[in-house]
């Protein structure tokens, strides 16, 4: 009978200890798969000690993964803890328990069962039952509902504090991350009701850098911002205000406004109207940009631009006065030094004939040097405006007017295949006109022979201008294309030295460069750029 | 050939210019006599023979400098061209200018030649030559 309750009991005990071992694991399994959730949640996100203390703890007496441990620590809050587990646990036994528990939870239980057995078979029957019904069922129960509370208690609250504490970290890094993009931006947003009136409610602490005002006297006066606008800028802010408000566009407007130190500063105000926050009023959220430099460049760009067609007008002005005003008192020295030449040559005697001969030949000379100085202020003045155009075409031009000189000189001039560029005809037919008649001008005693040629270089043209003739040395090779600058007697050879002036200031304005290669008698090669023209094919 | 004497008018306020002009067309085969008006409210004056000019001869040519003091060469030419009494009279247009805006702007006003003053003596005597030629000779003018 006592055998067969004690069996009863032993089944009973077994079985039931059986179930709650495999209840205790299935919930301690559960929680702790949630508790590793949060745990790993946590350790990513980098939550404070508070929570990771705990998992740290929990981790330590499963003994689950205690490398992280170093990083508890709150002791005080372990000892707590520690506490807590221990309140519901016999004294004496808690090591026992503890290393029932870490030893995978189940051997601890096995071990007693074993002990229970050793009772029965030594017959200590009435031990073994008072032992297993008294103490250590009750102690089996106490600590399953311990643990189970322990760690539910543990699990949710923790889930509950890592979801929590995850929202508020998110919610601050967010804000952290908001407020240091505002307060670092090269500007100064704002938060303010519209008008001249209207109440700040935020500006960015850069207000200080921009202005040398703070954010606080700036917010404390409703009329703060209106009075540091410029005077002469505040009826335009206001009514581009308005206007923008009323087409329900965003706000954009350029005004002047007063720093502390009194100095001007421009600002760009760019703001959308917001017509109804929570705090129930229509404000405007705005930046405003420093553009005091950029202010000042397009300033200076405009002056230059001013100044600029000053000049051109000063030039034209030159141009006309030479053309005319200069030419007329010009004419009448040369016409009558001449008429006097044509009528008294040979009766006012040889050196009288000599001087009127010098007399006529200055005041051609100076006729030449005025028409050419004109010419050459003109190609910027008059020159048309750059289209497509044949270089060929303006090329074949330049040999027909030259066509004389060419007959005279027997030159022999062969023009290789000439692209289409965007230029102006009138003037490329006077660049090519100019070398092609230099390349015959300087000459040698051989046969001109001239080439002209281009070929695609990236993205512009080079065409070049070869002839046979006396070439030049190469350390007058720039000085040539300066206005007026000569290296040749008029005796060798005539002309007022504008020619390559005139063909570098061509070859400028149509966005390339000249230059020349050449050596004394071995002839010269004129080389110049000009972009190619875009492929469009219509 | 025309033997009647030409009448030219030349407007022109330099007197050595318009002693140049004299000197060219006086050994001119065409039988000529030229008047000099020294600026444009005279020369418009003399055009319709107002005041002294009462008893002036329409000019059957005009030489005209643009160039001139009061009324200017430009003026000139647009109130000629503007008077049905003296539209159909020639006027060349003789000056020192060979800016581009005065040509075209001289052609708008419906002047009958553009023509440069050359520095050259001989290209200013072959001018008058020419003129002679073409607008004394060649040309059919209206009779008066």
């Amino acid at each position: 009978m006592l055998i067969a309750l004690l069996i009863t009991v032993s089944w009973l005990g077994l079985h039931q200890m059986a179930s709650i071992n495999s209840d205790l694991k299935e919930i301690v399994d559960k929680r702790w798969a949630k508790v590793q959730l949060a745990r790993e949640a946590l350790y990513y996100s980098n939550l404070n000690n508070r929570i990771t203390m705990e998992i740290f703890l929990l981790k330590d007496k499963a003994d689950i993964d205690p490398l992280l441990v170093h990083r508890a620590e709150n002791t005080e809050k372990i000892s707590s803890l520690v506490k807590k587990i221990e309140e519901h646990l016999e004294p004496g036994k808690e090591k026992e328990l503890l290393d029932g528990v870490r030893a995978n939870r189940t051997p601890y239980i096995d071990s007693y069962l074993h002990g229970i057995d050793l009772l029965v078979n030594q017959k200590r029957y009435d031990e073994a039952q008072r032992n297993m019904v008294q103490e250590t069922l009750p102690r089996l129960f106490a600590y399953h509902n311990a643990w189970n509370d322990f760690v539910s208690f543990q699990g949710g609250q923790m889930e509950e504090a890592a979801h929590r504490q995850m929202a508020e970290e998110a919610l601050r890094d967010a804000e952290t991350h908001y407020r240091l993009l505002v307060e670092q931006l090269p500007a100064v947003p704002y938060v303010a009701e519209p008008g001249a009136e209207g109440e700040w409610l935020y500006v960015s602490p850069r207000i200080e850098s921009m202005l040398g005002f703070s954010p606080a006297e700036w917010i404390a006066d409703r009329h703060f911002w209106f009075q540091q606008v410029h005077p002469e800028d505040r009826e335009s802010v206001l009514a581009e205000e308005k206007a923008s408000e009323a087409r329900g566009e965003a706000f954009h407007c350029e005004y002047r406004m007063f720093a502390r130190d009194g100095s001007v500063v421009w600002i760009h105000d760019a703001a959308t109207f917001v017509p109804d926050t929570p705090g129930g009023r229509p404000v405007q959220h705005g930046v405003l940009f420093d553009i005091s430099e950029r202010k000042r460049v397009e300033q200076e760009l405009a002056d230059k631009a001013e100044e600029l067609a000053r000049s051109n007008a000063e030039l034209e002005l030159f141009a006309y006065v030479a053309s005319h005003d200069l030419q007329e008192p010009l004419r009448m020295v040369a016409s009558y030094t001449q008429l006097l030449a044509r009528r008294y040559k040979g009766k006012l005697g040889d050196e009288a004939d000599e001087f009127i001969g010098f007399a006529v030949d200055g005041a051609t000379r100076m006729q030449q040097l005025i028409q050419d100085l004109l010419a050459y202020s003109r190609l910027t003045t008059k020159g048309k405006a750059l289209h497509l155009t044949q270089a060929d075409i303006a090329c074949k031009a330049a040999l027909e007017n030259l066509h004389e000189t060419i007959k005279e000189s027997k030159a022999e001039v062969s023009i290789g295949p000439l692209p289409v560029v965007i230029g102006d005809a009138t003037q490329l037919t006077q660049l090519f006109q100019n070398l092609i008649g230099n390349g015959i001008k300087y000459r040698n005693e051989r046969k001109p022979e001239i080439h002209v040629t281009a070929k695609a270089n990236g993205d512009k043209w080079t065409f070049s201008v070869q002839d046979n003739g006396i070439g030049i040395e190469p350390q007058y090779s720039e000085r040539i294309f300066q206005m007026f600058q000569r290296l040749h007697t008029r005796k060798e050879y005539s002309g007022t030295g504008i020619g390559l002036a005139v063909c570098r200031k061509i070859v400028e304005r149509h966005g390339g460069k000249i230059w020349v290669e050449s050596q004394p008698g071995q002839g010269s090669t004129f080389l110049f750029t000009i972009p190619r023209a875009e492929r469009t094919e219509k | 050939m025309n033997s009647r004497t030409i009448e030219i008018l030349l407007v022109e306020d330099n007197p050595g210019d318009a002693r140049l002009t004299l000197e060219a067309f006086k050994d001119g085969r065409v039988l000529n006599n030229l008047t000099v008006m020294k600026d444009g409210v005279e020369a418009l004056a003399y055009l319709r023979r107002q005041g002294p000019y009462a008893n002036a001869k329409q000019p059957d040519l005009i030489l005209l400098d643009l160039n001139l003091p009061r009324k200017d060469g430009r003026e000139v030419l647009s109130e000629i061209k503007a008077d049905e009494h003296l539209m159909k009279i020639p006027v060349i247009v003789l000056t020192t200018s060979a800016a581009e805006e005065d040509i075209a702007r001289a052609y708008s006003r419906h002047a009958n030649c553009y023509i440069t003053k050359p520095v050259d003596l001989d290209q200013f005597l072959r001018v008058a030559q020419s003129i002679e030629t073409f607008w004394l000779s060649l040309v059919k003018l209206p009779t008066n």
